[in-house]
């Protein structure tokens, strides 16, 4: 999840709470730790399918984890205590909301595998579903959002590990990014979807520990009672800019989680009738990680620490319960939350970029091992382009990812009808989208942030109604699955051995 | 004002979410791992 209530990248100079000999030794082990895993699960990802869809066998356990991790970024766990610093109880609820959008995804996770088996992107979903009307601003939506999280992704990385341990921002930024490249780069989905896996209970665990850690030393009760005399608004059940933040963040969720390609790339990733379990697990064990994070941020004034920094409250309370463990640990969580959604980010805008515009450009069929190739330069070429606008870290460049709250909430309706109905047609997706987008702009500028998605989606919704009704189509959904027959399949090398299977 | 019940029945419930989490987590990885069907 990715939104923030405040600038996130508004970091105010606060005194590290590791040293910088322990950050760099904890950097250097997870980094080997990851690139190792890359090499190890690297074995596997010799085809592009293996690749780019880890084979299309990934069962339960790794499906749900992927799920989990990916929705945990960092900002969701040093976020979260600000935003329940920020609008209190709600806060916390509102950031728990984003994992409705993973509940909603679960169903549409199987359908998406069914009329598409041997589909790669969202895009190019769209673009069979609406032609190149849809496709193309979905197309624009789609690269604007991966880019701009992959770029605020990268700049978190450099921030949070100068605030955690005073090594340098140029530094930390670097070293998290060609970390994620290199092991990215080596398994490509299996060392996504497996890496998930490891960082998902990492975090959960890290999570669980820092929470009862407080519990020993504070009394609900006493959070309670301190937040009522000092700060009753944080406790309000009538807060209007927490309720329409809740509603917001909701919306955004929705829009983060259809329109993604990370997500659509994992549904076609994972076994047959996996995915909507997977999905609707991972929904139930994201849920209360806001909530347990937000815990941090409440208790803060009960347990006396002081917030002259707010955005780094969740690592203070957690070095001053648990001291140097506790900071290793917040280090832990966060650099797996990191890195667990750049790697996601990498792989899925690589199949963008491969099937959406190299494919598509290339005349005639595109040979599997050079599917590959392409997939392997593009994730350098990402990497280097989130490299190259992180480093001079300015900071209202990640403001920019919040303008995508408005532009994926007016893809939510040209998604979930052109999945399942027949009357969607083009004129009515293309014209939701980017009215909705500009609508949302709008209110964004106008307003504030937190009604940018819910206009977005709210017009977005009206028009494509609208649109639906006034030039209707009928899709023929078994057109889909004839169209992937037609696709001839990527020229396989002699050499090339297929991926998967049971390990 | 949300009460002092629902702030504990939050806190206690997200913890035991996210253990419960955890051992959810392993367990399919055990089952999967027992069946072949990781990937």
């Amino acid at each position: 999840m990715t939104l923030t209530v405040v600038n996130f990248f508004n970091l105010l100079a606060v005194g590290p709470v590791l040293d910088q000999t322990a950050g760099y030794v904890m950097l250097a082990l997870f980094s080997l730790v990851w690139i190792g895993l890359g090499l190890w699960w690297g074995r596997r990802a010799k085809s592009y399918d293996g690749f780019a869809v880890a084979g299309r066998n990934v069962g339960l356990a790794l499906g749900t984890a992927t799920a989990v991790a990916t929705w945990i970024t960092s900002n969701t766990t040093m976020m979260a205590p600000l935003f329940a610093l920020q609008l209190g109880v709600w806060g916390s609820l509102a950031y728990a909301t984003a994992s409705f959008g993973l509940f909603a995804f679960a169903p549409m996770s199987g359908r998406i595998r069914r009329i598409m088996p041997k589909g790669y992107t969202a895009v190019e979903f769209i673009g069979r579903r609406y032609g190149l009307a849809g496709s193309v601003p979905f197309l624009v939506i789609s690269l604007f959002y991966a880019l701009t999280w992959l770029i605020s992704m990268s700049m978190a990385g450099g921030k949070l590990l100068l605030v955690l341990s005073g090594i340098p921002y140029e530094v930390g930024m670097s070293v998290v990014l060609l970390v994620c490249v290199l092991y990215t780069l080596c398994g490509g989905m299996y060392a996504v979807i497996g890496t998930d896996f490891i960082q998902s209970v990492i975090i959960l665990v890290g999570l669980v520990v820092v929470a009862v850690a407080i519990l020993l030393h504070v009394e609900i009760a006493d959070v309670h009672q301190q937040l009522s005399q000092r700060r009753p608004m944080l406790l309000s059940v009538a807060f209007p800019a927490a309720l329409m933040a809740l509603f917001n963040n909701m919306l955004f969720g929705f829009g983060e989680i259809f329109h993604s390609n990370v997500w659509w790339s994992r549904a076609l990733a994972m076994r047959e009738g996996v995915g909507a379990k997977a999905y609707f697990l991972g929904g139930l064990l994201w849920l209360p990680v806001p909530i347990v994070a937000g815990f941090l941020g409440l208790a803060a004034p009960a347990l006396g620490i002081g917030i002259s920094e707010p955005d780094t409250v969740g690592p203070l309370v957690a070095a001053n319960l648990l001291g140097y463990a506790g900071a290793m640990l917040v280090f832990v969580v966060v650099f797996c939350s990191l890195a667990s959604s750049i790697d996601s980010l990498l792989a899925a805008t690589s199949d963008l970029i491969v099937n959406d515009i190299l494919e598509r450009a290339a005349p005639g069929a595109v040979a599997d091992a050079t599917k590959r190739r392409w997939a392997s330069f593009s994730i350098i070429g990402l990497g280097l382009v989130a490299w190259c606008v992180a480093l001079p870290n300015i900071g209202t460049l990640a403001t920019v990812l919040f303008f995508a709250g408005p532009m994926v909430g007016s893809c939510i309706w040209p998604i979930v009808g052109g999945l399942y109905f027949r009357r969607p047609s083009p004129v009515a997706a293309c014209t939701a989208m980017v009215m909705g987008s500009g609508a949302g702009l709008i209110a964004y500028f106008a307003i504030d942030w937190f009604v940018g998605s819910l206009v977005g989606a709210a017009t977005s919704g009206i028009v494509f109604a609208l649109g639906v009704w006034l030039a209707p189509s009928n899709f023929d959904f078994q057109s889909l699955l004839d169209k992937e027959q037609d696709i001839p399949p990527a020229l396989p090398l002699p050499s090339s051995s297929p991926a998967g299977g049971a390990s | 004002m949300f009460t002092v019940w629902f702030l504990q029945s939050l806190v206690f419930g997200g913890i035991v979410l996210c253990s419960v989490g955890v051992i959810v987590l392993l367990t399919l990885f055990y089952f999967d791992s027992k069946d072949k069907r990781i990937w």
